[in-house]
């Protein structure tokens, strides 16, 4: 007889406790008290939508662990339960009492609102497509949203190990292991430091232009007007940081990055109108195992929502 | 919903409690890939994630938290309806489970069985207490100091019990005469006391004894949770040993002789209590036959001086 060293108050169970426990689970003591109720196997059955065979065997199980007759067959068909049923019946209402607030606990948990993380790059965070879509999730009375920031080489790993549930970028998984829809299209623009905006006023360009994409998804710089000195791709960190330092963007140059919400007194917009044609779409990744059983009808939500 | 199964409760409060897959399955007895399945059913029953697998190892959810009491709860109930069980099929089948402490003794009661007994030894710093009261053993026989076991809805039939208390030492280190002795002098050196647990109250008498009579406080104490413990540490030394009733000094002399004085004999009449413990509202019939032939069995055992 010994006591579990982790957990000192419990005593762990003798060779013949350890048997029964194997025989009693929770759907045999469940038809034990169905049967005692309706007082027959074939009653028992129908209200545990299973076959009265099924509940004989259980009860059978029981008997074998317990050792003791739970019902006589009495006359008309009516079972009679033992002494020993009546006493397991009474004791199971402890029992089923702590069932019951379990279940009240899971049912408030899934009612009030379950714990969303959404993940996704600090670049796609600062789009104005993003930001409408979180508002969009933040309204929504089924979940509760978290943020975290999650660079895409890292998203399958999050996603995995679950400290993400929703993943919002261009990636994609590309694997059975996700599900992956499309929720928003991020639009562009071409932007030059608020300063030195009053130099294009007249529609020319600078000569020399920074293309920024999302995720590491490349942007065909054909589809872009033509610069004298042509067009670089700029990693996502150095936008993110002249979004908030334009001194430290070179002269005459003209970056071509997502809408964002940028602050317009280091940032204007410039360029021709065409443009805003070109753009990338957003998707929401999920893994297809998460326990979340309403994140497809989620992601379709937000796709409508958002194209309405 | 459908309620999950005990066995995923449990698989659950092992993950919880250890923090990792392969010692949960270590600790329970199955592969690590059966407890993987068995939490991801778990939270897809459940429908959230519990647990999140970080490098520094499996990391519980803030929901999975949450859960932990309640979980707990359920497994308690559970148990204690196993165990309930188990002893109305004592009763039936006309068994007696008894649990024993190390004394001389309780060891011997084991050489009266009638048939029906099935013995274990109690091991030290186990709750005797809970155990009867739950249904998991039906008599202990073991020794009580103070009011450590006079709790309500156990009964007992006392063997013997010992008044006052000794003060027991190691003469190679400490040269405290026990024809005259005189308490106070063994304030003077560190003291082996049981614990709260082994007797309840002892140490705070002690303490107060010492302050009222001599403006003393017992500063260098070491707790002990058995008597043998106590004992051992008396002969390396390492202190004065002061215990309620009589310490058994000749059992334990071994090789390393201790001297003992007794003390506090009015003071605490009845401090030591060795007695057949049992639920004080039994309803099987054998139970209390036993408690009554363990005691006629034991009571010519019981040491002269009570």
């Amino acid at each position: 007889m010994n006591q579990d060293p982790k957990n000192p108050s419990s005593i762990k169970p003798s060779f013949h406790e350890l048997e029964m426990m194997e025989a009693a689970d929770f759907r045999h003591l469940n038809a034990f008290q169905c049967v005692y109720e309706e007082k027959s196997y074939t009653n028992a059955g129908h209200a545990l939508h299973t076959i009265r065979k099924a509940i004989r065997r259980m009860i059978d199980h029981l008997e074998e662990a317990f050792e003791c007759q739970l019902f006589k067959d009495e006359e008309l068909g009516k079972l009679s339960p033992s002494p020993f049923a009546e006493r397991l019946f009474n004791d199971l209402r402890f029992l089923t009492a702590t069932q019951r607030c379990f279940s009240e606990h899971i049912r408030n948990v899934r009612q009030n609102g379950r714990v969303l993380q959404v993940g996704s790059s600090s670049a796609v965070f600062r789009t104005r497509a993003f930001r409408y879509l979180f508002r969009k999730l933040q309204l929504m009375r089924q979940i509760k949203i978290s943020y975290t920031s999650v660079e895409p080489d890292d998203a399958g790993r999050f996603l995995v190990s679950g400290y993400c549930d929703l993943y919002i970028g261009c990636w994609s998984g590309n694997t059975k292991r996700y599900i992956s829809e499309e929720v928003a299209e991020t639009t562009f623009a071409l932007y030059v430091p608020t300063d030195r905006a009053a130099d294009y006023s007249d529609g020319h360009l600078p000569e020399n232009g920074y293309i920024v994409s999302l995720d590491g998804v490349e942007i065909d710089p054909a589809k872009l007007p033509r610069l004298c000195k042509g067009w670089e791709s700029l990693p996502e960190e150095k936008w993110l940081l002249w979004l908030d330092r334009p001194d430290q963007c070179p002269d005459d140059v003209v970056i071509f990055a997502p809408e964002a919400s940028i602050n317009l007194s280091h940032w204007a917009a410039v360029g021709p109108v065409g443009f805003s044609n070109i753009r990338q779409t957003l998707r929401a990744t999920f893994l297809r195992q998460h326990p979340y059983e309403f994140l497809p009808a989620l992601t379709q939500k937000i796709r409508l929502n958002l194209n309405n | 919903m459908n309620l999950p199964e005990i066995r995923e409760l449990q698989v659950f409060l092992a993950l919880a409690r250890t923090g990792s897959f392969s010692s949960a399955a270590k600790q329970l007895g199955v592969t690590q890939p059966a407890i993987s399945a068995q939490i991801a059913k778990l939270e897809q029953e459940i429908g959230f994630s519990l647990f999140y697998r970080s490098p520094e190892g499996t990391m519980i959810t803030d929901q999975g938290k949450a859960l932990i009491p309640l979980v707990e709860e359920i497994e308690r109930e559970h148990s204690n309806l196993l165990r309930r069980a188990s002893y109305w099929k004592r009763s039936r089948t006309k068994s007696v489970k008894i649990w024993l402490d190390g004394s001389r003794i309780a060891q011997h009661a084991r050489s009266c069985s009638t048939g029906v007994e099935s013995w274990h030894d109690l091991l030290p710093g186990e709750n005797w207490i809970d155990a009867l009261k739950n249904f998991e053993v039906d008599i202990v026989v073991c020794g009580s100091f103070l009011k450590s076991a006079d709790v309500s809805g156990i009964g007992k039939s006392i063997v013997y019990s010992q008044s006052g208390a000794t003060v027991t030492w190691n003469p190679a280190f400490y040269g405290l005469k026990n024809d005259r002795f005189s308490f106070p002098d063994a304030l003077d050196f560190p003291t082996i006391l049981p614990s709260q647990t082994l007797a309840y109250g002892f140490r705070e008498f002690i303490s107060d004894w010492c302050q009222t009579a001599y403006r003393l406080n017992i500063e260098d104490v070491i707790e002990c949770e058995s008597e043998s413990d106590a004992i051992d540490i008396c002969k390396l030394g390492l202190g004065v040993m002061m215990f309620p009733g009589d310490t058994d000094t000749d059992f334990y002399k071994g090789q390393t002789p201790l001297n003992s004085a007794k003390t506090f004999e009015f003071v605490l009449p009845s401090a030591f209590v060795f007695a057949i413990r049992h639920r004080a509202e039994e309803q099987n019939p054998l139970v209390m036959k036993t408690v009554a032939a363990l005691h006629e069995a034991l009571l010519p055992l019981a040491p002269s001086s009570s």
